[in-house]
């Protein structure tokens, strides 16, 4: 038998303890967690790994930091899982604080590009983040143009247009109003339409008149 | 529809085929699996107070960072320098690339000088008011700084720095050999980086040699320690002493506070390979180990207790207050590992191969021995590039864990690693083994590519 967080496991042969597989729903997940079963932790994870690392992805790209964040955001909601308060959001919950990882990664990124920028010899060399060969120049150059925006407006623009959330799901995962996530992304829009028509890689995608709809 | 939808969708499409190749999600859940991570109720606190007190701190900072930065730019006059015989100005950036047949001199404009061997090339990465910043990326540099007070110079060579106040040295730097050596001839001088911890302090007549990818550290008198650069580094190899720090019974002695250092640590694990101290410990550290003992012990706990619940920035803080060598010498294997983790997570990526090297010195055979096999590859893939290296760590934790949990993940990487290195009849090889072993693996894409490639 394939020994997976739902099958149920024999503890012992001879006393024929068995215990219950963890069930589908979040609610059972949520409280299996709070009881502090061990098999619960891997069933969060194998139920919203995917999630969470396509988030994170998302938002930073091919980045080399990706098994750290996630590994972090799992440590966050593992640790702070008593502080749920609707089992039912766990979903949601959890993208929140992918998001707020993410979030933080970039704004530490940036402030080190201008502690960098004022006094360079006194801080160490950070790594460079170097995308994988496979990727291609438009996802390449995309991520360098939305490295250009503000972290919360390249949050919000990744979430929206290339993970293809709703708004209201943005704003939630950025635990902002509707009104607010709107300005951040005709912000975002704005400022990457101007970053990426100087470049060639992405200017047939951006420029005006080629859309869709 | 937008247009940003368009490109959005089309990005995606190349990141889910990425994804589908990675094996971010079986790493980390191989990894939570070893973590003991503790539920932490939050209790409601009043932030307001909290925010304007930082708010506060911030700005006083801020100003103090203005004051500090915008003088010593603008206001200050930096140290002058020429190059060469033809006395060419010299500035932040300038690079010197000695020909064969001469070397190139630096004179900078407090009387010290730097010259440049025959073949050997070098850089000004700054120059300060009272010093400069050069790295030597390869070959000789022999440097004579002139002891002036307040004297600051710093010579960087691959992950060495070298700290200078008044001293005559030459070092030598092969980026392609990964040998780094200092000849001290006058004064005193501090390295750090990899194998030398912080500020280890070198004195006159002494040699070091050193490999931060061997994770070698050999010191002594210049005549008694052989030179690495100028040999081939497999016939040395057994000459050059190891550091054993975490396996000696060498304590680290304390500071003035009481605090343990690094610095002393490491002296007392580096041996000769005839098998004598090097260095031998004072009396005055020997009375102070107690105290640092008990001092390493609670600090220890803290680190781990804080790791455990997911808090790694204070960990490696507090990690870093006792020394990174230190916090390594009385750990076990698994909290090597931990150790290795809280490095990376600083992107002190030397810090981190150190603590795995010192896992398999000390641990050798065990299985967190080939943990860090795989983490030692991960790091020479992800952060150097160096994918034969990398290739040779995976295939490291494969033999020594073949069924191990990371041997999936282990075969894809050396998969992708010769692959990269451009060995593509392994890479084919490899590929035809990994689609038997494992055909719907995350490398599986991979694997078929290579293997159609050779069609």
């Amino acid at each position: 038998m394939v020994n997976s967080p739902r099958s149920p496991r024999i503890a012992s042969t001879s006393t024929q303890v068995v215990e219950l597989p963890i069930p589908d729903s979040d609610v059972a997940l949520v409280a299996a967690l709070q009881a502090g079963r061990a098999e619960a932790r891997r069933a969060l994870f194998d139920r919203y790994s995917r999630d969470v690392e396509r988030v994170l992805f998302r938002v930073l790209g091919p980045d080399t930091e990706l098994a750290d964040l996630l590994q972090d955001v799992f440590v966050v909601a593992l640790g702070s899982i008593g502080q749920v308060r609707d089992p039912r959001a766990l979903r949601g919950w959890l993208t929140g604080i992918a998001v707020r990882k993410a979030r933080k990664c970039i704004v530490k990124r940036q402030r080190w590009r201008i502690i960098q920028f004022f006094a360079p010899g006194d801080v160490p060399e950070q790594e460079a983040i170097v995308a994988p060969l496979e990727v291609s120049e438009a996802l390449r150059i995309t991520y360098e143009v939305m490295s250009k925006l503000p972290a919360d407006e390249r949050v919000a623009f990744a979430l929206r247009h290339i993970d293809g959330m709703e708004l209201t799901a943005v704003a939630s995962a950025c635990n902002v109003s509707l009104a607010t996530i709107k300005r951040r992304l005709a912000r975002a829009q704005r400022t990457f339409t101007a970053l990426a028509c100087e470049q060639p890689a992405l200017a047939d995608w951006v420029t005006p008149g080629e859309a869709t709809s | 529809m937008t247009r940003f939808d368009d490109l959005g969708r089309h990005i995606a499409r190349e990141q889910d085929a990425l994804r589908a190749q990675s094996s971010v999600r079986t790493e980390v859940r191989a990894r939570l699996d070893t973590l003991d991570i503790p539920q932490v109720q939050r209790h409601a606190i009043t932030r307001w107070p909290l925010a304007i007190g930082a708010t506060a701190v911030a700005g006083a900072l801020a100003a103090a960072i203005v004051l500090w930065i915008v003088p010593s730019k603008h206001e200050t006059r930096l140290i002058g320098v020429t190059i060469g015989e033809q006395e060419v100005p010299g500035t932040t950036g300038t690079w010197v690339e000695a020909p064969s047949e001469s070397a190139v001199a630096m004179r900078f404009s407090d009387g010290t000088r730097v010259d440049v061997s025959p073949s050997s090339r070098a850089r000004i990465a700054e120059l300060w008011p009272n010093g400069a910043h050069l790295l030597l990326e390869n070959g000789l540099a022999q440097v004579n700084v002139k002891r002036i007070p307040n004297a600051a110079w710093r010579v960087s060579a691959g992950p060495f720095a070298v700290k200078v106040t008044g001293t005559k040295f030459d070092v030598r730097w092969s980026p392609e050999q990964d040998a780094f050596e200092l000849d001290l001839h006058e004064g005193h001088v501090e390295i750090s980086g990899c194998v030398f911890g912080q500020n280890y302090e070198l004195n006159a007549g002494q040699r070091a040699v050193a490999s931060c990818r061997q994770g070698r550290l050999n010191v002594g008198a210049q005549s008694e320690v052989h030179s690495e650069v100028t040999t081939d580094a497999a016939d040395t190899a057994e000459d050059i002493m190891v550091v054993e720090a975490a396996a000696t019974d060498a304590q680290p002695a304390a500071a003035d506070d009481g605090v343990a250092t690094p610095v002393t640590g490491l002296e007392t694990g580096v041996r000769s390979s005839s098998g004598h101290d090097v260095h031998s410990r004072s009396a005055a550290a020997r009375n102070r180990n107690a105290a640092a003992r008990a001092k390493a012990r609670d600090v220890a706990e803290r680190w781990r207790s804080l790791a455990q619940a997911g808090r790694y920035a204070d960990a490696l803080t507090l990690v870093r207050s006792v020394g990174f060598l230190a916090a390594c010498k009385g750990a076990d294997a698994s909290e090597l590992l931990m150790l290795s983790d809280l490095a990376r997570y600083g992107r002190d990526y030397d810090a981190a191969a150190q603590a795995l090297h010192l896992l398999r010195q000390r641990f050798g055979g065990s299985r967190q021995a080939a943990q860090a096999a795989f983490a030692l590859g991960k790091l020479q893939f992800d952060q150097d590039g160096s994918y034969s290296e990398a290739a040779w760590w995976f295939r490291t934790y494969l033999r020594e864990q073949p069924s191990g949990a990371l041997a999936r993940e282990a075969s894809g990487r050396l998969l992708e690693a010769t692959s990269r290195s451009g060995d593509a009849s392994s890479a084919r090889e490899l590929a035809a083994q990994y689609l038997r072993e494992y055909p719907s693996g995350p490398h599986a894409a991979l694997a078929n590519t290579l293997r159609g490639d050779a069609r």
